[in-house]
């Protein structure tokens, strides 16, 4: 299942990040999964199952404290999770970029954008400051943002919060990277600014760069990833393609998670929650991270962990007692 | 541990400092006021561990009685900086827009644009050195000082008070309880002080240094603590006389106290802070 | 009063801002003012879930503050329960702005971080006066009608979930034994899944205290799902009203329908168990 061919990008093999120096706290437990090239990946998880600590590991960004205490992160052939910090600064903003959350508290509000996109540039792509300005403003006009050339002299408070996005986003490819990392983009914006960002990402997709988006949003991620992985507890409850875990989904996290999401069908009922709360981060109880909550509790799930399942060759889950369903595919 | 060691450090030192200023009448081991004119400007030794000054008198004692006076003018000084200043910056803050606010902002600014010293020795230069009378009361020197420091404190608190007034008095849960009918002085005085103490007292702990300083300079121009009562400033102004002539203790020791009291602030700044605030801990906003 | 008669009967009401005015301001030509409704009219009946979808700007926040009494419309009436809010005397007011609470996003800010949320609440209840003896009773009783222990009470907000946090902010609300709950996106910075759990709290709240409810969010999805009736916000105006069902699926302004278009489909249609 593991096969590293020549178009895997990234690779996560047995990752656990725990804190250093405590050698039973994990808070992200044996992670597996590929990035090909031109590949979108989606993880989903509510807050405190290790999504975003996952996203930050393979950028080497991870709080101090915190590191990658087992397994090894691969990209484009390098064992960058061995990296030092000089390596790694060196990767960051060319090859992997990222896109934090909070669009506000990402950039300097004492700079102009023109002044930190050049500063991006200069650090990794060589050039006159005519050049690197000429680029900046592409890079704006290329997340649609109208005025590109004035705009370079605003600051970050002058933008609304979905420009400021976009700006953050137009940061992160104006060095064409390989990878790019997107944790929870749309999450504070309003409806229709989350189409619009939406789409800029499938753009980004069509220059070839590989994505792997972040969102406690099932839907936002079947819009238009190639794969998504469901994580609960630091732990990978099921991965496969966006047609497997949407259609079929066998993990009962990923079913309750798809059942949360309020749809605009013909049926305007009552909305279905997942009682209870996840598991504090570091907590490791014995069986499945989920059995507490889990409407298709066994016994067995609370002793034993369950072992990887494979419903075919791209579509792995962890489940004593999966759901056993294929759903109506929506008329389009 | 190893990130607040500076803190712990700054906090050990200042307990040294301290105790020995409060038990003094227990730990000097002489009467600082108790002159011995046959022994006058002895080097350190066994019997007088700091030496003694020109008048005979125990160097080591004079230091730590000295102690106790410093730091008491300098805590009552912050204190009551803290006191009026907090109270008006908390005032003007959620006051903003109203007359209220303006009247004791650029009251602050005038006062804030006079120099610290400048001001106190203009003050002083006027009311005179040595305890005065008005009506019934007498107020005493170390009284005097307390509050014209104190008052040089108060616009620099204030404005800190006001500024994070300002913030916190926009925020959801003081409109929640405003909107539950809650009066303005539990507003301000339960719910926005708390949140706006913890930069206001680290400030004030730096100001404790600072005041020390201040009364020491004060005294050392003899405006501050009369001789023959021991401050380290009137120690310093005695020891101007014996700089040169190689009497060297007589000026290192009340010194080195005034440097090691203001480190020892300092360093106790991020320790403080840390301290008050009750989110200290793993945070754990990037899971 | 009763059930159907009008809770709210909001009449061309209009709220301007004035903005901070200074020099620079001047200089650099920044409006003085901000119009945050404009004109809006709007009928709320007793026991009705009644919600008010808006983005960023909207104004919805602001016609929640109005109906809460926290803040005052420029022009146009508001009328709660057949008494105009300008005909209040003071001691009316204080009722009516008792009897409509307001929740608060979790913002961080909605509750006072430095104190512990069983303080807050107790304060009130005291507010709401509650006599000192049956404080201890009353903060129990409002834990326990949000779904918490009376050990949540000794924590600080940050130690608690946001969904706990939410909770709390309904129970302080729920101690003025309130007529009107005002919740203002109440579930925006939620997960989607701890979402319902708070949405049908406050469901079964109505139902418990017979409650009148306005949801403010701009989680369409949130909105068409919890609500009776629904009126669709956009730069300070009302664009559309109607029942729920209605307005989502027969959307009649062309901006109701971008807001639903909008909205990410998923893959399928609904979900069957075998």
């Amino acid at each position: 299942m593991q096969q590293v061919g020549p178009e895997s990008l990234l690779s996560l093999e047995a990752v656990s990040i725990g804190v250093a120096g405590q050698p039973g706290v994990e808070l992200v437990h044996d992670i597996n999964f590929r990035v090909t090239r031109g590949e979108a990946i989606g993880i989903v998880g509510e807050s405190g199952s290790g999504k975003s600590l996952t996203a930050l590991s393979v950028a080497g960004l991870l709080p101090a404290g915190l590191s990658v205490t087992s397994g090894r992160i691969v990209f484009d052939d390098r064992v960058i999770s061995e990296f030092s910090e000089r390596d790694l600064h060196r990767l960051r903003g060319k090859e992997i970029s990222y896109v934090f959350q909070d669009p506000l508290a990402a950039l300097n509000p004492t700079l102009t954008i023109g002044r930190q996109m050049i500063d991006v540039l200069k650090r990794h792509v060589g050039g006159s400051r005519e050049t690197l300005r000429r680029r900046a403003v592409d890079g704006l006009a290329s997340v649609g943002i109208q005025e590109p050339e004035s705009r370079l002299r605003s600051y970050p408070h002058q933008f609304s919060g979905g420009m400021r996005q976009r700006v953050l986003i137009a940061m992160a490819t104006l060095c064409s990277p390989k990878l790019l990392i997107a944790d929870e983009p749309t999450t504070a914006l309003d409806v229709t600014v989350q189409a619009n960002i939406i789409d800029l990402f499938r753009a980004i997709r069509r220059t070839g760069i590989s994505l792997i988006f972040i969102s406690h949003n099932i839907d936002v991620v079947l819009e238009f990833c190639d794969r998504v992985l469901v994580l609960y507890g630091g732990r990978v409850m099921e991965i496969g393609t966006v047609e497997e875990i949407g259609l079929r989904p066998q993990h009962p996290y990923t079913r309750a998670l798809l059942e949360c999401v309020p749809r605009l069908g013909t049926q305007l009922d009552r909305l279905r929650a997942i009682e209870g709360q996840p598991p504090l981060p570091g907590s490791q109880p014995p069986g499945c991270p989920f059995a507490q909550r889990c409407p298709r509790v066994i016994s067995r799930c609370r002793n034993e962990r369950p072992p990887a399942s494979y419903a075919s060759e791209t579509h792995m889950f962890e489940c004593w007692n999966p759901a056993d369903t294929v759903l109506t595919a929506r008329a389009s | 541990m190893r990130r607040h060691s500076s803190g712990i450090l700054g906090i050990a030192l200042l307990a040294s400092v301290g105790l020995a200023g409060a038990l003094a009448p227990y730990v000097a081991p002489m009467d600082p006021l108790e002159l011995d004119l046959g022994s006058r400007l002895t080097a350190p030794e066994a019997g007088h561990l700091f030496g003694t000054d020109q008048a005979g008198r125990d160097l080591l004692s004079r230091v730590i009685w000295g102690s106790r006076e410093s730091l008491s003018i300098a805590f009552g000084a912050v204190a009551l900086g803290l006191a009026v200043g907090v109270t008006l910056g908390l005032i003007a803050g959620f006051r903003q827009g109203t007359v209220l606010e303006t009247i004791i902002m650029r009251t602050f600014d005038v006062l804030f644009s006079i120099p610290l010293l400048v001001l106190a020795i203009a003050l002083i230069g006027i009311i005179g050195t040595g305890p005065i009378t008005i009506g019934p009361i007498t107020v005493g020197d170390q009284a005097k000082l307390i509050a014209l420091i104190g008052l040089s404190f108060t616009p620099a608190l204030g404005r800190v008070t006001y500024g994070s007034t300002l913030v916190e008095s926009r925020s959801d849960y003081v409109r929640a309880k405003r909107a539950q009918g809650a009066s303005w002085v539990e507003l301000l005085f339960l719910e926005i002080l708390p949140n706006v103490v913890p930069p206001v007292l680290v400030q004030a702990t730096l100001f404790i240094g600072v005041a020390v300083i201040v009364e020491a300079s004060l005294s050392f121009v003899g405006l501050g603590v009369q001789p023959p009562a021991p401050s380290w400033g009137t120690m310093l102004a005695d020891a101007r006389n014996y700089i040169f002539s190689g009497e060297w203790w007589i000026a290192l020791f009340p010194g080195l106290a005034i440097c090691i009291t203001v480190v020892a602030f300092n360093l106790m700044g991020d320790t403080l802070r840390d301290l008050l605030d009750p989110r200290a801990g793993i945070r754990s906003g990037f899971i | 009063m009763r059930h159907g008669s009008l809770v709210f009967d909001v009449q061309r009401v209009s709220k301007t801002f004035q903005l901070s005015h200074s020099i620079f301001s001047e200089l650099r030509r920044a409006p003085a003012e901000l119009k945050a409704l404009s004109e809006v009219s709007v009928q709320i009946r007793r026991g009705e879930v009644f919600g008010v979808i808006g983005e960023s700007g909207s104004g919805k926040s602001t016609l929640g503050y109005v109906l809460g009494g926290i803040e005052e419309p420029t022009s146009g009436s508001v009328t709660f329960c057949d008494t105009p809010l300008h005909a209040m005397g003071r001691q009316e007011r204080r009722r009516f702005r008792q009897k409509t609470q307001i929740v608060f996003q979790d913002s961080g800010s909605a509750l006072n971080p430095r104190r512990k949320v069983g303080s807050t609440l107790r304060d009130s209840l005291r507010l709401a006066g509650v006599p000192r003896s049956e404080r201890a009773a009353g903060l129990r009783a409002i834990l326990q009608m949000v779904g918490l222990a009376v050990d949540h009470a000794i924590r600080f907000p940050h130690q608690l979930s946001g969904g706990q946090r939410q909770r709390v902010g309904i129970a302080r609300a729920l101690a003025m034994k309130p007529d009107v709950l005002i919740a203002d996106e109440p579930v925006s910075a939620l997960d989607v899944s701890v979402r319902a759990q708070i949405i049908n709290l406050l469901l079964d709240l109505r139902r418990e205290l017979d409650l009148t409810i306005v949801l403010i969010s701009h989680d369409i999805g949130v909105v068409a799902h919890a609500t009776d009736r629904v009126a669709v916000m956009r730069g300070g105006e009302i664009v559309e009203t109607g029942a729920t069902a209605e307005v989502i699926h027969a959307p009649k302004h062309p901006y109701t329908r971008a807001l639903i278009s909008a909205v990410p489909k998923g893959l399928r249609q609904d979900l069957q168990a075998t």
